[in-house]
């Protein structure tokens, strides 16, 4: 469904003429339906990487091709970001509604989205009146409300407590089973990609590049308990743990 | 502010009140009238309606200088602010307009215009205008690039960016620019009246100021001062909290 090539993504700094290069030689094929996570050290070029995907970044040698046809514009991108990334001065509802051309049109949508992340009785509350679980949880239902061929997320999970991370993980199987969504997800917890990805890449240290590759053989309904989890996570690690030395 | 807090504040204002009835009994002299005498003169000149004639020819003159220095200020300041090389051409003239005392521009501008309604507010305007654009470039400074980020993934249209991005993140700078400025310009615009005007709060104040009428001087001041603070109390504080309801 998208083709991703990035043969060199390199930052000139301000100040100086050299150039430092984040990523090189990467290509990534996603296809329709697939959740790919992308497990790389801090600091390797993982966010990078998806703003080249979003297009938010297209200062980069190398190009994304979606194979439908869409162009890049016309394409409904869903973007969970690190933060939330609420606007602070919207309530609830109308940070939800913000991203959708014609709310009054998708009420529905908005109403069961709010009711599958158990927001339903805060639509009024500002985001600074919510728990950052909660945040979290109203830009997942903001990212799904454009129902968007391809969500991107950015360690939507990252510095959160234990169970809350836990419970929000759940939501998104939960979600994803109902909303069957082509997800391209990055993050540095190899047991987060493992609990909830159809197939796993690594990433190297800078400049990034794809060196490992597995698909996580896990049926969904059994993604949701722990000991298989787990047991899958160590069979994965194993596999790959002379990648970081 | 709680209740008791406005109970302090209120018998506070009527100490003063009383010292100054004192001290107007115990010194018997026209230089300090007493504060029934001055109620008195407001009176009076409401029901013969001067205090309206002169205090709604001051209050119009704030009202169009203060919407055309926001105007100006504004776009100049979001300029300053967004762009690097307009910021580092107009600095200059920035510093040398905040720096000119706000006589010289009110002297100058009536030698150069004649002395006109125009002149007046526009000399008023000019005044103000550097401060707004120094809050408002700081504002649009501050801009959230995250922020920018989430409109532009969720392709949102130039004109959700602007009401729902960019100005809620401006609206703040521009409630401070308003509320300083208007302080500013209740100041000035007392001179510009005072220098060439024939209505207005300051040119009342030059007429007692020339029979050396105490009283006269204390009624349209006070009087003046109770509309400003009313402005600010009742219209411009509400609106701020208003602006900053979202920050729980």
């Amino acid at each position: 469904m998208l083709d991703i090539q990035v043969r060199n993504k390199s930052f000139t700094q301000k100040d100086s003429a050299t150039t430092l290069s984040v990523l090189t030689d990467i290509r990534i094929q996603l296809n329709e339906g697939e959740f790919v996570a992308v497990v790389g050290p801090s600091g390797c070029g993982k966010s990078t990487l998806l703003q080249i995907i979003s297009g938010l970044d297209r200062d980069f040698d190398g190009k994304i091709s979606w194979m439908n046809g869409a162009s890049h514009h016309s394409t409904k991108l869903g973007y969970v970001f690190q933060n939330p990334r609420l606007l602070p001065w919207l309530n609830l509802y109308d940070n939800i509604a913000l991203v959708l051309d014609n709310p009054v049109a998708k009420q529905a949508e908005i109403d069961s989205l709010l009711e599958a992340t158990g927001l339903s009785a805060f639509t009024t509350y500002h985001p600074a009146q919510l728990s950052i679980g909660m945040q979290r949880r109203a830009a997942l239902a903001r990212a799904f409300v454009i129902e968007p061929s391809l969500l991107i997320m950015d360690e939507p999970f990252v510095s959160l407590d234990r169970p809350t991370a836990v419970q929000l993980r759940e939501l998104l199987l939960e979600i994803l089973t109902v909303r069957r969504t082509t997800v391209i997800f990055v993050t540095h917890d190899l047991h987060e990609a493992t609990q909830l990805a159809d197939r796993i890449l690594f990433l190297s240290t800078s400049p990034a590049k794809v060196i490992g590759e597995t698909p996580v053989v896990l049926p969904r309904d059994q993604r949701r308990e722990e000991s298989e989890v787990s047991r899958k996570y160590v069979e994965i690690k194993a596999l790959f743990k002379d990648l970081y030395r | 502010m709680n209740f008791t807090g406005y109970i302090r504040q209120f018998s506070s204002i009527i100490l003063l009140l009383l010292v100054w009835h004192i001290a107007a009994i115990l010194w018997q002299n026209s230089m300090l009238p007493s504060p029934s005498s001055v109620v008195h003169l407001i009176w009076q000149e409401m029901l013969s309606g001067q205090l309206w004639f002169h205090l709604s020819a001051t209050l119009l003159r704030v009202l169009i200088s203060f919407i055309i220095a926001m105007l100006i200020g504004s776009i100049i300041g979001i300029l300053m602010g967004r762009s690097k090389i307009t910021d580092q051409f107009l600095d200059p003239w920035l510093i040398v307009f905040l720096n000119i005392p706000a006589l010289v521009i009110i002297i100058l501008a009536y030698v150069w215009f004649g002395l006109a309604e125009l002149t007046a507010i526009f000399a008023i305007a000019i005044n103000k205008i550097p401060n707004v654009v120094v809050t408002m470039r700081e504002g649009s400074r501050t801009l959230n690039e995250d922020y920018n980020q989430m409109a532009r993934s969720f392709n949102l249209s130039k004109r959700k960016i602007l009401l729902y991005i960019t100005l809620p993140q401006l609206l703040p700078f521009f409630a401070v620019a308003a509320r300083s400025g208007i302080a500013l310009i209740w100041k000035i615009v007392l001179v510009v009246e005072l220098l060439g005007r024939s209505n207005g709060v300051g040119f009342q104040l030059h007429l007692y100021f020339q029979l050396f009428d105490v009283t006269g001087i204390m009624a349209y001041s006070f009087s003046f001062i109770l509309i400003m603070l009313t402005i600010e109390y009742a219209l411009l504080q509400p609106l701020e909290r208003k602006i900053n309801r979202w920050r729980g």
